[in-house]
């Protein structure tokens, strides 16, 4: 087996390539330090410098190394109740949208999801002017958003809005919804490594890019989690209904393109 | 407190914008869309890219070479196999097929001492689900034909190897450029599909594997 030398794969791309690739990593790393859905701009942004595919590929190694950082962070103030529901649910999903990756029609699950998310994000910000208080989310609703995030994200990298669908209205403390919904994704995102080393797309190129980038990541997430934790509870709650809007909007977005 | 946030936020969005603008222009890029149809892109080698642009030379030259061998009836026989793809094609899923090999043309510099046309007897070969993908298993002259098809618009392509006959292991695509199998599968007619190679390693201008169900 020939190793091709990192150098010549680095030096293969241009100016635009690692512009646009700092900035993607960097928006990417404070989504991960605490404002998720801000995440969904990575891609969008690193498209400006090189091919989607290739982007999502060069993110996948950086998003698995920012979720051990995002943990590391918030992790220890979770919710186990709710991560005994969701992730045997998410297990589940993941393993039903591997199954059926062939047969769905991703710009479906993308029309649906986003539609479900700027709806949702709308209904939540009005709950929240009417000051409606929150309520603990059951067991089954539990397994099955679980599921459903799960599923979402195998097919369609959007597992975001089931989630934040069954945790927001519990308006648990800004931290807890922190570490929670930083385990949850670091344990979405680890359980779909074998079907995406499956594919391919870790090649040399792409994983050499990653490790490039690897320092403004890890910085980029740390810079998040020092940002977060200076926003207030009802603040944090009105920037995650906004964002949720935007990453429904995208998904919509994605999905009529898709058609 | 919260002003913090949109100070650093505000700039990296304004620099993506100025990137955009600034940045060259390309339809797939605009939409930042990833498709189930790019991912191999992801994947194929620059090299193979190239290959795979140029499918239609390979079926050129190879005609090329077998009208000049005098062979033109044998690839005539093959009927179907070396016609044009089937529009809106129906294609294969996962089980167990029968798969025969057929070399056309010959290699660039190789001396023409074997017929235009070889075609291998039917074998057992399978297609196993993976995910999006499909594990296709073959035997060939060398060994064993491995590799994935990945989904594409109205066809699969296939990146794969080779694992020589009694060698330990397997050698994933991209692993060794003197392995790395290209073809693309189309359907060509009912129940029977093709997966054409445009000058595959070590044989021929173009080989074809048919495939049809066991």
């Amino acid at each position: 087996m020939s190793l091709p030398d990192p150098l010549a794969l680095l030096a293969a791309h241009d100016a635009w390539f690692w512009l646009a690739a700092l900035l993607g990593v960097t928006i990417l790393g404070i989504a991960k330090g605490g404002f998720a859905g801000l995440g969904v701009l990575g891609v969008p942004i690193m498209a400006l410098g090189m091919s989607p595919v290739t982007a999502a590929a060069i993110l996948l190694p950086i998003l698995l190394v920012q979720d051990v950082f995002s943990v590391k962070a918030f992790g220890a103030n979770r919710d186990d109740d709710v991560l005994k529901r969701m992730v045997p649910g998410a297990c589940l999903g993941i393993f039903a949208g591997w199954a059926l990756a062939r047969f769905v029609p991703v710009a479906a699950v993308e029309l649906a999801v986003g539609a479900i998310a700027v709806g949702f994000g709308i209904q939540r910000i009005r709950a929240e002017h009417r000051g409606v208080p929150g309520r603990p989310g059951g067991t089954a609703a539990g397994v099955a958003m679980g599921a459903a995030a799960g599923f979402t994200s195998q097919i369609a990298h959007a597992g975001g809005p089931p989630f934040q669908m069954h945790v927001l209205p519990m308006k648990l403390p800004r931290d807890m919804f922190l570490g929670t919904s930083s385990v949850f994704f670091a344990a979405i995102n680890w359980l779909k490594v074998p079907a995406y080393w499956a594919l391919g797309t870790f090649t040399p190129a792409n994983l050499w890019a990653a490790a490039a980038l690897m320092p403004a990541a890890i910085l980029s997430t740390w810079a998040g989690t020092v940002l977060v934790r200076r926003v207030d509870g009802p603040r944090f709650y009105a920037i995650m209904h906004a964002l949720m809007i935007l990453v429904g909007a995208k998904l919509i977005w994605d999905g009529f393109s898709g058609l | 407190m919260m002003r913090v946030a949109p100070l650093l936020v505000a700039p990296l969005l304004l620099a993506a914008t100025l990137l955009g603008a600034c940045s060259k222009g390309d339809d797939l890029r605009r939409y930042a869309v990833v498709r189930r149809a790019d991912v191999w892109q992801a994947v194929i080698t620059d090299a193979d890219r190239g290959r795979l642009s140029r499918l239609s030379d390979a079926w050129q030259q190879a005609r090329a070479d077998v009208a000049a061998a005098g062979s033109a009836a044998d690839l005539a026989a093959l009927g179907a196999l070396a016609g044009p793809a089937l529009a809106n094609p129906k294609l294969p899923v996962a089980g167990a097929y029968r798969c025969r090999v057929i070399h056309l043309g010959w290699r660039q510099g190789q001396p023409q001492t074997v017929p235009a046309v070889q075609v291998t007897a039917q074998r057992p070969c399978t297609l196993a689900a993976d995910g999006l993908l499909l594990r296709f298993d073959a035997p060939i002259a060398e060994g064993r034909q491995l590799g994935a098809l990945y989904p594409d618009i109205d066809r699969l392509i296939y990146l794969g190897s080779v694992r020589l006959a009694d060698e330990p292991g397997r050698h994933a695509y991209g692993e060794d450029r003197d392995r790395d199998q290209l073809g693309v599968l189309e359907q060509v007619a009912p129940a029977r599909w093709r997966i054409a190679l445009p000058w595959p390693r070590w044989t021929a201008r173009l080989t074809l594997i048919e495939i049809v169900p066991a």
